[in-house]
């Protein structure tokens, strides 16, 4: 059965005026905040990710890829989004990773969902990195250090409670899990 | 006489023009339009979009199924000093956006008039096919456990027979204006709230207009006030007085 002329052209009006073109920033930020959440990927502080994709929105286009192929790569992990301060210039979004072991050799799957997306990357003003969460989880924490000094039950320990046990803003966790006190 | 509130939920106010893609439009326009703003716009950036469009299988001629088809546009994007105000030019296309602070309709129109006034020196305003003016108000509202009808005369209905307790949700209609020549699309959505004690929603007001030939290069002005008119109105009658009183309202 044909379609008419009409029919076709009353269609394409249709479509050509309902389509607003993405003009508008924060409808986008929002769009990709609740994929995101749908997807599963933890906002923990969701005022940064807005404000940052406001300042660098010619990142937005890549978050949705990226976590996506991080998700196939690392079926069923934890991940959260968030940005990582390091000084103007330099600030990004990072995805991060759970990891489950420290000794886990998750690096050279991450380097591969970068490596990717290095060529778009290279012309942005924003920045996305996928990352463990252990360099969130043990900032400032020598795991070496206590790897050599520690038993591995004992460091095992360490590895499965440092940055998931609730604690106050004041918490010290080098004061607090010195080996010495184990 | 509109609303003034002093926390109003205003996150970004947009104006775009879309020209007929025939019209008149070369790769250097978004060039000589930066040249004219790049006083009052001075930081420049590129931005991709893409969208989305399923089209009836009718129209593809492919009986079994209905085609989705992606359209990208490439967005020069002109940032004002203080990074509130933005210029972006696409193919056949310009918008005009302010982020918060929107401080009234008095401040943004001028900057409106002045870019379509620009675009018509660099391309033309013969063929316009479709305008808009599009508000987005996220509201935060210090709660977790809220009724949205204290909240919002526009809102999901759920009827008599479900659970109470919504987690998310998305409500969206189209009003028809002036016998079907603009159309004013609202749009509702929770969104992720700033803090845990505390929930959040996009009110989405795009008015746009539905009869290209209804609007001249010399009515456009015109046509956005009475945008704004009915947008204005549209906004009071989706929200209650206890939202009204959050927003603090400048009497």
């Amino acid at each position: 059965m044909g379609v008419s002329a009409s029919y076709t052209e009353s269609v394409f009006k249709s479509i050509t005026f309902d389509y607003p073109g993405n003009t508008a920033l924060t409808y986008e930020i929002e769009r990709i905040m609740n994929q995101l959440q749908e997807m599963n990927i933890m906002i923990p502080k969701p005022a940064k990710i807005r404000e940052y994709l406001l300042k660098y929105p010619d990142i937005i286009e890549l978050i949705l890829p990226v976590v996506n192929d991080a998700r196939e790569a690392f079926l069923g992990r934890f991940m959260f989004l968030d940005v990582y301060e390091d000084d103007d210039y330099h600030n990004s979004l990072v995805l991060y990773i759970r990891q489950e072991s420290y000794d886990e050799p998750i690096s050279e799957k991450i380097n591969e969902i970068i490596k990717q997306y290095k060529e778009e990357l290279a012309g942005k003003s924003g920045q996305i990195r996928v990352a463990t969460d252990f360099e969130v989880r043990f900032a400032g924490l020598d795991l070496d250090y206590y790897r050599q000094n520690m038993s591995p039950d004992q460091f095992k320990l360490l590895i499965e409670t440092v940055g998931i046990i609730p604690a106050p803003n004041n918490f010290d966790p080098n004061e607090t899990l010195y080996p010495e006190d184990l | 006489m509109s609303k003034r509130y002093s926390n109003s939920p205003i996150i970004e106010a947009v104006c775009e023009l879309r020209l007929a893609p025939d019209s008149k439009w070369d790769l250097t326009i978004p060039g000589l339009i930066y040249e004219t703003i790049k006083n009052d716009f001075p930081n420049k950036e590129q931005r991709r979009v893409s969208n989305q469009l399923i089209l009836p299988k009718e129209i593809l001629e492919k009986p079994q199924n209905i085609e989705q088809q992606l359209i990208i546009d490439d967005l020069a994007l002109f940032r004002s000093e203080d990074q509130k105000q933005l210029i972006q030019v696409g193919n056949h296309l310009l918008s005009i956006n302010r982020l918060k602070p929107y401080i009234s309709w008095n401040q943004f129109r001028p900057l409106i008039e002045k870019a379509f006034e620009i675009l018509r020196q660099v391309a033309g305003l013969n063929e316009i096919q479709r305008i808009g003016l599009r508000y987005i108000n996220r509201i935060d509202v210090p709660d977790t456990n809220i009724k949205l009808e204290d909240y919002f005369e526009f809102k999901p209905s759920l009827g008599r027979n479900l659970p109470e307790m919504l987690i998310d949700f998305i409500v969206k209609c189209s009003l028809s204006y002036y016998d079907g020549r603009d159309i004013c699309r609202i749009q509702l959505r929770s969104v992720i709230p700033e803090d845990k004690n505390s929930s959040s929603f996009l009110l989405d007001l795009d008015y746009f207009l539905n009869d290209p030939k209804a609007v001249t290069e010399n009515s456009i002005l015109e046509w956005a006030d009475k945008a704004h008119e009915e947008i204005e109105k549209v906004f009071e009658g989706c929200i209650t007085d206890r939202l009204r009183t959050l927003f603090d309202e400048v009497k």
